[in-house]
């Protein structure tokens, strides 16, 4: 009677780690995406800027014609962003024509100094910086979540549990391939 | 030749205490020393006189106690019958045999305590100045209960400890940073909680034992504006309410619990970069709590001793180098830190168009 007992308990604690652990890893999985909703609705916070961007382009657009091409290039890579799907490709792209824009602004504040006097300029700068601040910790808030999903996938008794109930992948993290082109060594993960 | 020297060290000590209500300024502060520099030979005190008459006390107590519990009775008789014969008298005060050598320890502690609480009192309030100082502070003047009830209507953090709450110390200050400037109040919140337990014997007997526990909370209140009705906890809840809101962030989702007034609130206010500064701060200090009250007030507190007050490591026995100590500028690098983490959120949070 009394092992019976043992028995049952045993088998009701294997029952609720099994549970514990699957609720877990969706818990993870699910904070993971809406980190990474977030990350995209950060990037989208650049339609904010694109308006101010064209006038500051326009003004300037005789002598800096490309500025406005490249905020073309950004509008229309903003709108292929989604946050349904995992896609760091089309971040990494969007992120790109950002940094090209920027580089833009930076070549004409160059040309045109008296553009660091101009009040829209000046808040553009701001709004741009705090925006570029916003989407680095949010892709910095993306991969640690990552990282703490995968974990939890990966490890043991979680990796058991994943393959026979939850059945989730490894996620990538984000990262930024232009910056990392810069760097000779390549970890051999 | 002794005495003297200790009472030149009083007339020193006196003299830089009057002085030091009247130091408003960093040369003023160094001035104040300028006696102490002029000192011949250490400022310590000789302390040879309230050592022996502590000892001594001690000593003839214990030979007292030895003598009357016997364990002299191995001595010659000639040389117990002596010892007896001199502390027979004692047996006729009217407190008892040990009442002198009591009396003579008392005194000889009371000595040794008051001269070490004078020169330490004098160089923790030389320091505390220069903290002031260094941090541009302002003390201000209030009454500790008062104060406490009064922060604790516009504020639940205040709302902690059963048996007594009071602000022991508060201070203005004001920070300037790249973007946004603000005048803030430093305190130190004590409060204390009263605990009764009544515990029954063998024989049925009930005990009732009192305990008073003490915390102190260090903390700024600042006019912030930009949001009102957020909570954000990482330690324990004194009355504040709302809805509970989880960022994506897993480790900020370990550190802090969210309670804000309107789910808007929290996810106006949770942009990234300000859960990535709260995270930052929250692994710096220990116990932070954040409330924004509905008047778009900020307090920030938390359990570090350090925040409000660095302890002095030198003492004026080297006027010299305690000299250079103040010299130094002396950063409170946690109140820094917490700063610093306001101005961000007020970066993030304001409308640059």
């Amino acid at each position: 009677m009394s092992s019976l007992l043992v028995l049952v308990i045993l088998l009701a604690a294997a029952v609720l780690a099994v549970i514990v652990i699957h609720n877990s890893i969706i818990g993870r999985y699910n904070a993971t995406q809406r980190a990474w909703s977030d990350v995209i609705a950060q990037e989208r916070q650049k339609n904010k800027i694109l308006p101010s961007l064209e006038q500051v382009a326009a003004q300037y657009s005789e002598y800096e014609k490309s500025l406005l091409e490249k905020v073309t290039a950004l509008r229309s890579s903003l709108a292929a962003l989604s946050s349904d799907t995992i896609d760091t490709k089309s971040l990494a792209k969007a992120e790109g024509h950002m940094s090209e824009v920027v580089k833009g602004l930076n070549i004409a504040v160059e040309a045109y100094p008296e553009l660091k006097a101009n009040e829209l300029f000046s808040k553009l700068m701001h709004e741009i910086t705090e925006q570029q601040e916003n989407i680095g910790a949010a892709v910095r808030i993306f991969n640690r979540n990552v990282e703490l999903f995968n974990t939890g996938i990966e490890v043991f008794p979680n990796s058991m549990v994943n393959n026979m109930f939850t059945h989730k992948h490894r996620l990538d993290t984000f990262d930024d391939s232009e910056a990392s082109a810069g760097f000779e060594y390549k970890p051999n993960f | 030749m002794t005495t003297s020297n200790n009472q030149k060290i009083d007339q020193l000590l006196r003299s830089m205490k009057q002085s030091l209500a009247g130091v408003d300024d960093e040369t003023s502060l160094y001035a104040l020393l300028q006696p102490a520099l002029n000192f011949h030979g250490p400022i310590r005190y000789n302390n040879r006189w309230p050592w022996s008459m502590t000892l001594g006390g001690l000593l003839l107590m214990l030979l007292l106690w030895l003598l009357d519990s016997g364990q002299l009775n191995a001595l010659p008789p000639e040389m117990l019958n002596g010892l007896w014969w001199l502390v027979r008298p004692l047996y006729q005060l009217p407190f008892g045999p040990w009442s002198p050598f009591v009396l003579l320890t008392v005194i000889g502690i009371w000595l040794l305590l008051s001269r070490y609480q004078r020169l330490k009192g004098l160089v923790d309030s030389i320091w505390h100045k220069n903290l002031l100082l260094d941090n541009q502070l302002q003390e201000l003047s209030c009454q500790p209960e008062a104060k406490a009830r009064e922060f604790e209507r516009r504020f639940f953090e205040f709302n902690r400890g059963n048996h007594k709450r009071s602000i022991d110390w508060l201070c203005q200050g004001h920070y300037q940073g790249e973007q946004h400037q603000f005048d803030y109040q430093l305190f130190d919140f004590h409060y204390v909680d009263k605990h009764t337990t009544t515990t029954t014997d063998s024989k049925g007997r009930s005990h009732t034992r009192t305990t008073y526990s003490h915390y102190h909370r260090y903390g700024v209140i600042m006019s912030f504006g930009f949001t009102r009705d957020l909570n954000i906890l990482g330690y324990s809840n004194s009355g504040q309410r709302g809805i509970k809101w989880e960022p994506a962030s897993l480790e900020f989702r370990k550190q802090f619990k969210v309670l804000a007034g309107s789910e808007m609130t929290a996810a106006k206010f949770f942009k990234p970069a300000v859960v990535e500064q709260l995270q930052q701060l929250g692994q710096k200090l220990r116990k932070l709590n954040l409330e924004f009250n509905s008047q778009a007030e900020l307090c920030l507190t938390v359990a570090d001793s350090d925040f409000a007050n660095v302890p002095c490591p030198l003492g004026l026995e080297d006027a010299q180098a305690f000299l250079s100590l103040l010299q130094q500028q002396t950063r409170l690098v946690k109140l820094d830190a917490a700063l610093h983490t306001i101005h961000q959120l007020l970066v993030y949070n304001d409308n640059n168009f």
